[in-house]
């Protein structure tokens, strides 16, 4: 009897444990990625509580939960912070950067994809180091050379700059997306009685549609959170844009957080706009990066 | 009007040693039908690209309808290509991709519309007007790729292996229809494949293009019965060719202890030792031929029966000749599953009586229609069923 329930155990034994290692292994696995959720979605949920609450009932439990919604904070963002007009000097500098990125780099990387010219592969083999360029590294030449044009606080020096700092990942994007394009359709449009610009507007840009939707995007993300260029090229106060505004927003400490904290929410909305309407494309674009 | 002539015309790659295309000359008339057929690799789509004026041209020259069209731009050439993978616009539907070249070329609104029209209605595309590239079959999309080509009304099409995405039964529905169509249409077309038969029974003229050199030009039947060269020999007519060495001694060609008489109209020196080519169709079951042809006593080890012609495989004691590069490259390699140096030989038979593998039969052979060729250059020979003029052709081919 005793043997039979041994031998019973042994032969239940390994697979029990192997189904507590494989549960154990889930745990694990579920545990790391709550983790990772909750540190993107905590500070997440601390700016809306603290931009929807009093700054008493912030003081009372400043990581919990608020005891009435209020969208005085808001109201404040908007009368003291000027929050409208940052939001507008913002969308001034960031709309043209992305629209003159997006021109550049379309006929930057349609040349440099599909034509033959001499130094054409070092060219694109520069284009791809000049990526790794910490953006900070050039801003003091950067700086220098807008200074020289006399474009300093000018909202063209601003958007120059972007252009200048953000045009070697625009053509690397576009140029994988570009590579896609069979040469054959090319020759065909040229047949047909295209020329290269004409082929470009009506053969090559349908068809990288979903890359121009991903690096419109991309591009619009990176130039409207950005703060260093802006911080340093309009220093003057009515052009200042949105995240140099909301970082220099001077307060009582106990006061302005609720405030700035409504200023960041609302600074994520154009973003959240802009995902909303082109999720599709951006997930097609950033998950294939090719055509067929 | 729509002639085309190449004068000496070289492409040379700049990393490569051998010129795609070696100086190339040809004329091809208005409304002729020229078929550009070789292997892989053989330089027959890059010349067509440089017709169309999409690839440059190292030397020579390119005169469409006598005008020099060398540097001109592929827009100026009056010139339509359909291409191996159909180049159509993808985000376009069929009528779009149809009225493109017209509008670019900015035709009137009404007539570009009728032009289309007609096109469309010609060739069974009005129904699929509305449809993208993406949503039709492979014959669709050969057809709005010639739709496209035949709306501009251009002096010539250059046709870029048109058929080779198709499966085979389609490709043979599309040849005629093709042929049906240069036949109504009468524009000057120069067509390129790989596949002889297409080139055969396409091409009022054919060029066989081997390395960037052009080997042969002519009529299908110049090329099956009097061809220029080995190369030529081997590569035009199916199934390929049977060559094998042979001695001339004593009036005889001995090759595989087979002796057969020295044919009347040829002019082999005693002791040569020639490539014979025997078509596979200039053999018979002997029993059915003229008694004074000479006869092959083999043994039979392959029978394909194809319902109306039988293709009857037999080894030959003789060492095989291989002629480089001559092979269709859907086969090259694929042409020998066992390891045999013999010549392999096949005769084109009238399914009168059953055969089967291992059958001892004797096939008379016509040696009217042997065809011979210097073993060193392979050349023909003066005295081939390609006729005295053979000599003067020699020394050009060189």
């Amino acid at each position: 009897m005793s043997t039979q329930t041994v031998a019973g155990r042994a032969r239940w034994a390994p697979g029990s444990a192997a189904r507590i290692g494989r549960r154990g292994r889930r745990v694990a696995v579920w545990l790391i990625f709550a983790t990772l959720a909750a540190s993107t979605i905590y500070p997440l949920f601390f700016l809306l509580s603290t931009a929807l609450r009093t700054s008493e009932d912030y003081r009372r439990a400043p990581g919990g939960l608020p005891h009435e919604l209020t969208f005085d904070n808001v109201q404040r963002a908007f009368s003291e912070m000027d929050i409208g007009r940052l939001a507008l000097n913002s969308l001034l500098v960031v709309v043209p950067a992305v629209l003159l990125l997006t021109v550049l780099s379309c006929l930057a990387a349609y040349a440099l994809v599909h034509f033959e010219f001499p130094l054409r592969r070092t060219t694109l083999a520069i284009v791809a180091a000049l990526m790794a360029l910490p953006p900070a590294a050039i801003v003091i030449p950067i700086f220098k050379a807008i200074l020289d044009v006399n474009l300093l606080n000018n909202r063209l020096g601003l958007i120059l700059a972007y252009a200048a700092l953000q045009l070697p990942f625009s053509i690397f994007l576009l140029a994988s997306f570009m590579r896609a394009v069979p040469g054959e359709l090319l020759k065909a449009a040229m047949l047909d009685g295209a020329g290269p610009l004409r082929t470009l507007w009506s053969v090559v840009l349908p068809l990288v549609r979903p890359g121009l939707l991903t690096l419109m995007t991309l591009n619009f993300l990176f130039l409207w959170n950005e703060f260093l260029y802006s911080l340093v090229l309009l220093q003057r106060e009515p052009e200042r844009t949105m995240m140099v505004g909301i970082g220099q927003f001077q307060g009582h400490f106990d006061q302005s957080l609720g405030i700035v904290s409504a200023g960041l929410m609302m600074s994520m909305i154009p973003p959240l706009l802009i995902f909303f309407f082109f999720q599709r494309d951006l997930a097609r674009g950033l998950t294939t990066g090719a055509l067929k | 009007m729509g002639s085309i002539q190449l004068r000496e015309v070289t492409k040379a790659f700049p990393k490569s040693k051998a010129a795609a295309v070696d100086q190339i000359s040809l004329e091809i008339a208005d409304g002729e039908f020229l078929v550009l057929v070789g292997p892989s690799g053989c330089g027959k789509s890059t010349l067509l690209r440089m017709i169309a004026g999409i690839e440059d041209v190292s030397s020579g020259q390119i005169l469409i309808d006598d005008a020099d069209a060398t540097n001109a731009p592929p827009k100026e050439r009056d010139i339509a290509m359909v291409f191996q993978s159909y180049a159509l616009y993808p985000q376009m539907t069929v009528a779009e991709n149809l009225h493109f070249a017209l509008k670019l070329r900015k035709v009137p609104k009404a007539e570009r519309i009728e032009r289309v029209d007609e096109v469309m209605r010609m060739l069974r595309l009005k129904e699929l007007e509305s449809r993208t590239p993406g949503q039709l079959s492979g014959g669709q999309r050969q057809r709005v790729a010639m739709g496209r080509a035949m709306v501009r009304e251009p002096a010539a099409f250059l046709m870029d292996e048109p058929l080779s995405n198709l499966d085979a039964k389609l490709r043979i529905a599309m040849r005629s229809e093709l042929a049906r169509l240069h036949e109504r249409l009468g524009v000057t077309t120069i067509y390129v494949t790989h596949d002889q038969t297409e080139a055969m029974t396409l091409g009022q003229r054919v060029a066989v293009l081997r390395d960037g050199r052009l080997q042969q030009v002519g009529t299908p039947q110049e090329l099956f019965h009097e061809p220029r060269n080995l190369f030529v020999a081997a590569f035009i007519g199916s199934p390929t060719i049977n060559l094998v060495e042979a001695e001339v001694r004593g009036g005889s060609l001995r090759f595989g202890g087979h002796a057969i008489p020295v044919p009347a109209h040829a002019r082999l020196t005693d002791g040569a030792t020639v490539v014979v080519g025997i078509r596979p169709s200039a053999f018979e079951l002997a029993e059915l031929a003229d008694d004074a042809a000479p006869r092959l006593a083999v043994r039979l080890e392959v029978v394909e029966n194809l319902g109306d012609e039988l293709h009857a495989i037999f080894p030959v004691d003789a060492p095989r000749v291989d002629v480089e590069g001559a092979v269709d490259v859907e086969q090259a390699g694929d042409e020998q599953l066992l390891v045999d140096e013999r010549a392999l030989f096949t005769a084109a038979l009238a399914p009168r009586r059953p055969l089967a593998p291992g059958d001892e039969v004797e096939l008379a052979i016509d040696t009217s229609r042997l065809q011979f060729f210097d073993p060193e250059s392979g050349l023909a020979l003066a005295g081939s069923a390609t006729g005295e003029h053979e000599i003067e052709r020699k020394v050009h081919a060189g």
